[in-house]
């Protein structure tokens, strides 16, 4: 089964182009939403989506119009998209292509962070001529650019989030030299994939944390 | 010196702003279309930078096509990273939130070409996971970059080894191959002798290989 997937705003021939450019398609996943404080912004949004349903319809596409609770939520967003591509992966469904034209600012943002994590080939449409550029995207492989220790410590922060975990509690939980650890948590800092923060009771010591960014990031590293 | 960059437009100015208040940063550059940065709404942004007594950059980006636009602020933020005049390496963050959704979107692919660190500064800050210093040539040995650039704008399998130096011809086979799994060698002549070139992925992976070395 072809999959497309997009993120539609207000203008249906901003998504419909990639279904006539793509073969075989035989789903689209779209995203979509409005701000539901403008009424204007939400009768426009719900239009583009009956226009793409109807077209999916007339076409013989299977649809599934995914409304955002709030469309602005970039990462509640992002989380979202890759959860839904990666079901339809393990689905054995083949993904042609994420249009991430449409929608707003933060929903299309949210989407191309997603197919670079993800390897998803990725188009956009000029906003003019309605030409689809399709972006050069190799998927972002950080399991390259992180060691198996600090992927490992990555994951037992992830695995342990609720706790405030210090250095030395990391240490003896992975089995390894407090020093070790340390270097490693110090290049994790530096890639930006850990913080530190004061203990809650006792200010010497720190509490490593993961960033929140790194949730989507260890999806690579399993 | 942690240098904030961030997309920018009129309409966003309460974004920017709200980065300069999440994000401790000593110098401030805004990326703007050139008719943006006339607008009051920088004005505004300039005003408070004086009251700490700096000034902001604005860097006028001025193509429409995406990966031009892409390349555009990859010059600007490789040019931060490593400022050539003293030789210094910055810190430089990236704020995605502000600005038209063309020049936030590229400025997020440039930001994955040259690994700098980025965040969406909206309601909340959200880090992006964009490992700093991470790009798509990392995953590539050497001697898979030295053979993307030796391949570039069309090689036979011969040519290829003269270029890389290789005495075997099963070193050329099994890069290439390799390369080719990734998607980022094509076939441009079937016939003797094979000839490939890069994709438009290798070009792309390429090209954030020499930017990862100019910064």
């Amino acid at each position: 089964m072809v999959v497309v997937f997009g993120t539609l705003g207000f203008r249906p021939k901003s998504l419909i182009p990639t279904l006539r450019s793509t073969p075989e398609v035989d789903k689209l996943v779209f995203y979509c939403g409005a701000d539901p404080s403008d009424p204007e912004a939400v009768r426009k949004v719900a239009e583009a989506r009956q226009a793409v349903v109807q077209y999916c319809n007339s076409m013989r596409i299977a649809v599934q119009a995914v409304d955002l609770e709030d469309p602005f939520d970039f990462k509640g967003i992002a989380l979202r998209v890759r959860s839904d591509i990666r079901k339809h992966k393990r689905d054995g469904r083949q993904i042609a292509v994420f249009n991430i034209a449409g929608g707003t600012k933060p929903t299309s943002s949210a989407a191309l962070l997603v197919c670079i994590l993800e390897g998803i080939p990725t188009v956009y449409i000029h906003d003019v001529t309605y030409e689809e550029v399709h972006l050069p995207l190799l998927r972002m492989e950080y399991s390259q650019a992180l060691s198996k220790e600090e992927r490992q410590i990555l994951k037992y922060l992830m695995q342990n989030r609720m706790a405030d975990t210090t250095e030395v509690a990391l240490a003896s939980a992975l089995g390894k030299h407090k020093a070790t650890v340390n270097h490693h948590i110090r290049n994790l800092m530096s890639k930006g994939a850990v913080r530190l923060e004061r203990h809650p009771t006792d200010s010497r010591k720190k509490i490593v944390r993961v960033e929140d960014s790194t949730e989507l990031l260890l999806g690579d590293c399993d | 010196m942690r240098i904030l960059v961030s997309t920018f437009t009129p309409q966003d100015v309460e974004l920017v702003i709200r980065s300069m208040r999440s994000i401790g940063y000593d110098r401030l550059v805004v990326l703007c279309r050139p008719d943006d940065s006339l607008d009051p709404a920088l004005e505004r942004i300039r005003r408070l930078e004086d009251m700490s007594g700096h000034e902001i950059t604005v860097q006028h980006i001025y193509s429409s096509g995406f990966m031009e636009t892409v390349d555009e602020i990859c010059q600007t933020l490789g040019a931060l990273q490593k400022e050539r005049r003293t030789g210094t390496s910055n810190e430089v963050i990236l704020n995605i939130s502000a600005g038209e959704k063309l020049l936030a979107n590229a400025a997020l692919f440039a930001a994955f070409r040259l690994g700098v660190r980025t965040v969406h500064c909206d309601e909340k800050l959200v880090k992006l996971p964009i490992l700093a210093g991470a790009t798509a040539v990392d995953r590539f040995t050497p001697l898979e970059v030295r053979a993307m650039r030796a391949m570039l704008g069309g090689a036979t399998l011969d040519e290829l080894q003269q270029r890389l130096g290789l005495s075997g011809r099963q070193s050329v086979d099994r890069i290439v191959r390799e390369l080719k799994k990734t998607g980022l060698v094509m076939v441009i002549s079937q016939g003797m002798p094979v000839t490939v070139d890069l994709s438009e992925v290798g070009r792309e992976v390429l090209r954030s290989a020499e930017l990862s070395s100019k910064g």
